[in-house]
């Protein structure tokens, strides 16, 4: 059941998945990033300028390798070669000959002294539909870690799915800032201003009058879809990291008692037989006799290697003992589990933990309430941080001069809540873990027996540990008797 | 989370457990409270050393509802005699996201299991036994003189073989089969088992050291005397500090009072043989059949002064000595230096060993010398054989 109820978990949340694509696109303006200002597509355009690259860079060495070794070949030979001739020559030769080698943006072979330029030009080019490209990519990673998620539970692609989305609006985001800020000093970067912006206008206005026209708008709705995405994956988590051990803990010890069952019946032939073929190989190498005590105290007729014997012995018996004993203890185990489940009706249940695995029911409940109250709060404070006119008059009770003032339309007033609520979580957290931390101090204090009992099992306190103190006590003994 | 909510226990199935046996553990949670903890991690801790995990594991990580109740177990299997404790108990508590957790260790959460030598040896005499009318007896069973005992013992049924004039003819008609009726001749003694403690018996492999094949002759020794209503005594001894007594009984619960005595010592200190018999002849001066268990690795001078307390008093004395290098010897791949070393030791031992009996020979006690493969045979042989020729009646 809980295995059904893991799969529908994980239907949903590709569904949500789906849904927030839609929104996303509704926002986001793929043509945008698809293709360049020419029309032509972003990533052939992007391969293109990084051959161009390439051939300039490339073409451009050659030639000043070429004028180099003519300069030093006329300055060393002067009086046989003519230095202009020489340059006419090179100038000549990659003009109408080696040129043919390479595939020029716009058909003509550039002069030495133009390549620096080009060379710029293709960079910002190749700049520009990076920054393209960079969206289709993260748009491919949201999409493959969303099916990877799918196919294996693992929070963190989720958020690489839902990070990669996210990115695509923050990064138009912040060079439409970037470009903002620089407005404010009158300074504008062309090739900044010049970036294709995918983004819907629609998300710069935010209705934050109307709560339900709040909750409608496409950013709102794509953060709180990518929010219930990543909660529903943090849910599938949980509910996966809960009730698998349950689950594999049930299958396999099933499975091993399925085994020990059968086994268990018809082991004691294979016993016997074993000892059946130790005993004649014992015989064979006619051991055994020869290595009795009496034998070697008397050490009369003749003299054997007393430990040679013994090992080659011991050799045969740990082949032997270790067959042996895994066929007996099979043997035993299965009686005795045989014994266990007549003498204790509930025992198979509590071997294989079939009982104690989480049930269905109670974790869709509480997931589904969990969800619930998350999403209301997260909803609610998203809308008083956004919106904290309501706030300040109505709780802070504040006078008109300052609600009413033009600094509340400033974005920096929002940071007045935003800041006092993000705090809050990690202030509690730490009042409430140093509560809890001093109280089991106290309490183990009391029970000062518990680590003297850990040092003993020595699974759980470390060898190390252990040491020190001692060693510590030793020199306090040390010190006290000096 | 409220972690005082979570009532954890556990449930041994037997707090006494023999060797080779198995013990079923069993853990109870209980939440006690209102809220459910999303996260819960319970383990139970053992000591690898000296318990095996066979079946089950010993954690579990679930949830568990308001009032709700979740039980796991696994079964265990003790690797050495002993008392050793199981636990503590651990819990974890984390929070649905992993961000919070609680760790807390269950007051009162360790329990103490007693694992006595293994009952094997005893199975296989009690398998013997009970194949005794097809004449493979071997000791358990008492080797009654029939016909020249005058002391009814018992009726069973006739198996082919017995004499006729045993026949109880009304017992026969009752029941309409031949039951025969069993006299025994023998007279009860009493069996002192004396073992070195000391810390030398505990040379070799950890679960078959000298001392534990000791301990499992005495058990087995004590089992068949018991069985021929012999009284049996265990004096365990190294030093001053470690010196155990209990003084000897007769009947199937003293069998079980011997398993707790001798499950609980541990071999330790240095042999002080002397000391150890002045202390053994002030709690015990009846005649009786000392069986004493010891590799006699102390200077021969002690071996001799210390049996010498003994011989006053009548005793009839029996040292079992396992010889410690086919004890000691349990690493398979030895190279040509260790073997030539291990050859030397061997013949130092004998030689010890030599000079020891060729000390006590005068006072006509026998010492056994005894290997692993041979110890329980010659120990049951050396018992039977005493008992036939009378010897501390």
């Amino acid at each position: 059941m809980v295995r059904y109820y893991l799969k529908i978990l994980k239907i949903i949340n590709a569904l949500i998945f789906v849904w927030l694509i839609l929104v996303f696109l509704s926002i986001f303006d793929f043509n945008e990033v698809l293709f360049t200002s020419d029309g032509e597509f972003a990533l052939f355009s992007f391969i293109d300028s990084i051959k161009n690259i390439f051939t300039f860079i490339i073409f451009a060495g050659a030639y000043i390798i070429a004028i180099g070794c003519a300069f030093i070949a006329t300055t060393v030979f002067l009086p046989f070669i003519n230095r202009d001739f020489m340059f006419s020559f090179i100038d000549g030769f990659f003009k109408n000959f080696l040129n043919l080698w390479f595939t020029f943006p716009d058909g003509t072979t550039p002069d030495l002294n133009q390549i620096p330029d080009l060379i710029l030009n293709e960079i910002s080019i190749f700049f520009g539909d990076f920054y393209l490209i960079l969206f289709q990519l993260l748009f491919v990673i949201s999409i493959i870690y969303a099916i990877r998620t799918f196919l294996k539970t693992n929070p963190k692609h989720d958020l690489i799915a839902v990070g990669a989305l996210v990115l695509m609006i923050i990064v138009p985001l912040i060079f439409s800032g970037f470009n903002e800020l620089l407005d404010l000093f009158h300074v504008s970067i062309e090739y900044l201003e010049d970036l294709p912006n995918p983004l819907d206008p629609s998300l710069n206005s935010i209705p934050i009058d109307n709560f339900f026209l709040f909750l409608a708008s496409p950013v709102i709705l794509l953060a709180i879809i990518s929010y219930l995405y990543i909660e529903l994956a943090f849910q599938i988590n949980y509910t996966e990291t809960v009730t698998r051990p349950s689950l594999e803990r049930s299958d396999r010890l099933e499975i091993q008692l399925e085994i020990l069952k059968s086994e268990s019946h018809y082991i004691t032939a294979n016993v016997e037989k074993i000892k059946e073929e130790a005993k004649s190989r014992m015989e064979e190498l006619e051991i055994g006799e020869k290595t009795t005590i009496s034998k070697f105290f008397a050490k009369t007729s003749e003299k054997f290697s007393y430990i040679k014997e013994m090992i080659e012995k011991r050799k045969l018996e740990e082949e032997e003992k270790k067959l042996v004993t895994a066929a007996s203890k099979t043997r035993r185990l299965g009686r005795y589990v045989e014994r266990l489940y007549r003498e204790d009706i509930e025992a198979q249940d509590t071997l294989t933990a079939r009982s104690s695995a989480p049930r269905a029911q109670s974790l869709a409940l509480s997931t589904f309430l969990n969800i619930l109250i998350r999403l209301v709060v997260l909803i609610i404070i998203s809308f008083i941080i956004i919106h904290p006119k309501w706030f300040l008059e109505d709780v802070f009770n504040l006078p008109p001069a300052i609600t009413e003032s033009v600094v509340m339309f400033s974005p920096e007033i929002i940071l007045l809540l935003l800041l006092p609520i993000m705090l809050i979580f990690p202030i509690v957290s730490k009042i409430v873990s140093f509560i809890k931390h001093r109280n089991l101090i106290i309490r183990l204090q009391q029970e000062g027996r518990i680590k003297e009992i850990l040092t003993s099992v020595g699974d759980y306190v470390k060898k190390e540990d252990i040491k020190e103190k001692e060693a510590k006590e030793e020199v306090k003994a040390e010190e006290a008797v000096t | 989370m409220n972690v005082e909510e979570l009532r954890v226990h556990r449930e041994l199935e037997k707090e006494k457990v023999f060797k080779d046996d198995f013990v079923h553990v069993k853990v109870v949670v209980e939440n006690t409270g209102k809220n459910s903890f999303d996260f819960l991690e319970i383990r139970d801790y053992y000591n690898p050393e000296l318990f095996r995990l066979v079946l089950g594991e010993n954690f579990i990580s679930t949830r568990i509802g308001p009032k709700g109740l979740i039980k796991f177990s696994y079964v265990l299997e003790p690797k050495v005699r002993g008392e050793y404790p199981l636990g503590p108990l651990s819990i974890t508590v984390k929070d649905r996201l992993g961000f919070n957790s609680e760790e807390r260790i269950v007051p009162d959460s360790v329990s103490d299991i007693l694992v006595y030598p293994p009952y094997e040896d005893i199975k296989k005499i009690e398998i013997l036994g009970s194949k005794r009318s097809l004449q493979l007896n071997y000791g358990l069973q008492r080797s009654k003189q029939k016909g020249l005992g005058s002391e009814f013992y018992g009726m069973r049924k006739y198996v082919f073989g017995d004499q006729f004039r045993l026949i109880d003819w009304k017992a026969s008609a009752r029941t309409q089969q031949l039951i025969v009726k069993e006299y025994e001749s023998e007279r009860d003694i009493t069996v002192m088992i004396v073992i070195d403690s000391s810390n030398s018996m505990a040379g070799g492999a950890i679960e078959n050291t000298k001392f534990e094949y000791a301990i499992r002759a005495g058990m087995l020794l004590t089992k068949v005397a018991l069985t021929r209503r012999d009284s049996v005594g265990v004096f365990t001894f190294s030093d001053k500090k470690n010196m155990q007594f209990l003084k000897p009984g007769k009947g199937e619960d003293h069998f079980y009072q011997v398993l707790d005595f001798v499950a609980k010592i541990k071999p330790e200190g240095k042999n002080r043989i002397v000391e150890g018999m002045d202390y053994f002849i002030r709690r015990f001066q009846k005649r009786s059949l000392i069986f004493y268990i010891s590799d006699l690795e102390s200077p021969i001078k002690e071996i001799g002064q210390g049996i010498r307390k003994l011989v006053p008093f009548n005793h009839s004395i029996i040292i079992i000595n396992p010889f410690s290098p086919w004890f000691e010897i349990h690493e398979i791949d030895l190279s040509t230096t260790d073997k030539a070393l291990a050859e030397a030791i061997s013949e130092e031992m004998m030689e010890h060993i030599l000079k020891v009996k060729q000390d006590i020979r005068n006072l006509g006690i026998n010492i056994v010398t005894v290997g692993p493969d041979d110890m329980m045979t010659q120990v049951l042989g050396t018992y039977m054989e005493a008992k036939k020729k009378g010897k501390a009646f």
